[in-house]
């Protein structure tokens, strides 16, 4: 099989003492879109930390791409997994849109062409032209998201993974980001992304992955998002297409369709056919 | 940061030549001995700045809670030299040299935008820790001014209003809470702005990518007319113009 992430028995604490992590095991396919769900407090972030070798594993072993994760490894990692954070306030600091971009191929001494070409080719694959000289810090939110996003693009890594991506975005924001998330997966990145937005789980993700309390409770398609036991144990809630069909057994629905679309054809051929 | 103005003659200087001249021009107040000197050289350099198109007044404005400040240190590093029977004339000398600093530093600083003045910082060599240390400064000062707006609205929101003076306890205390909580957060920001860094190879100090341009001929000459005033009035003090008059 070919993994993107390779997870077995991580266990992880803080340095207050909180067990973040405890046991993980887990298998991630490459190239697939996998979401990671969770409520607040389940381990998501300190999980995703581990893919990049910010954290290293305090027990067990986690490979990416095949690589072990481990303090030899480490900048390696970082140049393979790409991470965005949940806030990019944490993630943008330089001085000008360019530099920032630019931050992660010059700590990897690219020669000066191939930087500006790679910082030119993320800035324009976020649509954030013309911005360059911009002071980060006075550009939208969304903005200030999607150059944090640039930032990682500009590594060229394998796998992307994102914190949280549609936190404190305005819709557009959101449709902005799944339309490059889109794009990337299309040109055969990985992509795994950590929310508790159930909605945005069940129509974009391939794989789904639950967590609670530091452990995998589930793994599976985003089926498993209309499992009642899934859903009670893990603390989420129903996305809301599950809960239109669960409210409406008379449609004879054998699978729960998987977008707004899929359920506007579905409900389309069944008033035609009544 | 940037007071910009139509034809600034003085902004458009190399940041790299300010920075320089600059740092010459505050040594050598440093070095200047009489007051009547010291004012010479403030108000040279003011009819140079405004010779050179920048915009004083706002300059003058920014400058008032700096120059505020070093007219305290200076009052107590005075009364400190009491005993000596000079101490008056001691705190106006210090005063008028750290004034002239801080309006030198003031003007070569607000004639460059923020990417410029670390750029020219690297240029010159400066230690990287410090390049970063004033980036990320300015970077986050505005971070935290915007939390520290958000905390006091959402006081606000909850019937909060703050004292009229600074015997009103509760205003102190809320103003203490804020500052502390601004600690905390500021500290779990810098572990999170760090990892983030990590997350993109960072190392230790990045070289920004730019165009190195060539200093020009009128780069000098503002770097030159910037150090022009404290230079004469130090070869002055030193004999310097007597020795000019013997020669001839």
């Amino acid at each position: 099989m070919d993994y993107a992430v390779e997870i077995d028995d991580l266990f992880f604490h803080h340095k207050d003492g909180t067990q973040a992590l405890k046991g993980i095991n887990l298998r991630i396919m490459r190239g697939r879109r996998t979401v990671i769900l969770g409520p607040n407090g389940a381990g998501k972030s300190t999980l995703l930390l581990h893919l990049n070798g910010i954290y290293l594993p305090q027990r067990g072993r986690v490979k990416v791409l095949g690589i072990e994760v481990n303090h030899k490894n480490e900048k390696k990692l970082r140049k393979i997994a790409g991470l965005v954070f949940q806030d990019p306030d944490d993630q943008v600091f330089c001085p000008t849109v360019w530099e920032d971009v630019a931050f992660g191929p010059l700590n990897y001494n690219l020669p000066e062409e191939e930087v500006r070409k790679r910082v030119d080719e993320a800035l324009r694959a976020v649509r954030l032209e013309g911005l360059e000289q911009k002071t980060p810090f006075h550009l939208s939110y969304g903005q200030k998201k999607r150059v944090a996003i640039a930032g990682v693009l500009a590594l060229k890594p394998e796998i992307f993974i994102l914190d949280e991506p549609h936190a404190f975005l305005d819709p557009s924001g959101k449709a902005e980001l799944l339309k490059i998330l889109n794009s990337l997966n299309d040109q055969g990145s990985s992509i795994i992304v950590a929310t508790h937005d159930v909605n945005f789980a069940y129509e974009w993700a391939e794989d789904v992955v639950i967590m609670k309390n530091g452990i995998v409770l589930a793994q599976g398609g985003p089926d498993i998002l209309a499992d009642e036991k899934v859903i009670i144990e893990a603390e989420l809630e129903y996305p809301l297409l599950v809960r239109l069909f669960k409210k409406l057994p008379e449609a004879e629905c054998d699978k729960i369709p998987g977008s707004v679309d899929e359920a506007a054809e579905f409900l389309r051929q069944k008033m035609s056919t009544n | 940061m940037r007071l910009s103005k139509h034809n600034d003659v003085f902004q458009a200087a190399d940041g790299r030549v300010k920075l320089i001249s600059t740092c010459i021009f505050v040594a050598l107040v440093t070095m200047i001995y009489s007051w009547y000197n010291l004012v010479a050289v403030l108000f040279i350099y003011t009819i140079e700045l405004l010779a050179m198109n920048f915009p004083i007044y706002r300059h003058l404005k920014r400058l008032m809670i700096p120059v505020f400040l070093v007219g305290i240190m200076s009052a107590l590093m005075g009364l400190a030299a009491m005993s000596s029977g000079r101490g008056m004339e001691k705190g106006i000398i210090i005063f008028l040299r750290a004034s002239c600093a801080v309006y030198a530093i003031n003007a070569a600083v607000s004639s460059m935008t923020l990417p410029e003045v670390l750029y020219s910082m690297k240029v010159l060599r400066v230690p990287d820790i410090l390049v970063n240390l004033v980036g990320f400064t300015m970077r986050y000062a505005d971070v935290l001014s915007k939390e520290t707006a958000r905390m006091m609205t959402a006081r606000k929101s909850k019937g909060y209003s703050p004292g009229k003076n600074l015997w009103h306890f509760a205003t102190m205390k809320v103003i203490g809470q804020t500052i502390g909580v601004l600690f905390l957060r500021s500290y779990e920001r810098s572990e999170r702005i760090y990892f983030s860094m990590l997350s993109r190879g960072y190392t230790g100090g990045t070289m920004p990518l730019r165009e190195t341009s060539r200093i020009r001929t009128a780069d000098l000459v503002t770097g030159i007319l910037i150090v022009l005033a404290p230079a004469v009035f130090k070869v002055a003090e030193m004999g310097g113009i007597s020795w000019i008059t013997l020669l001839k």
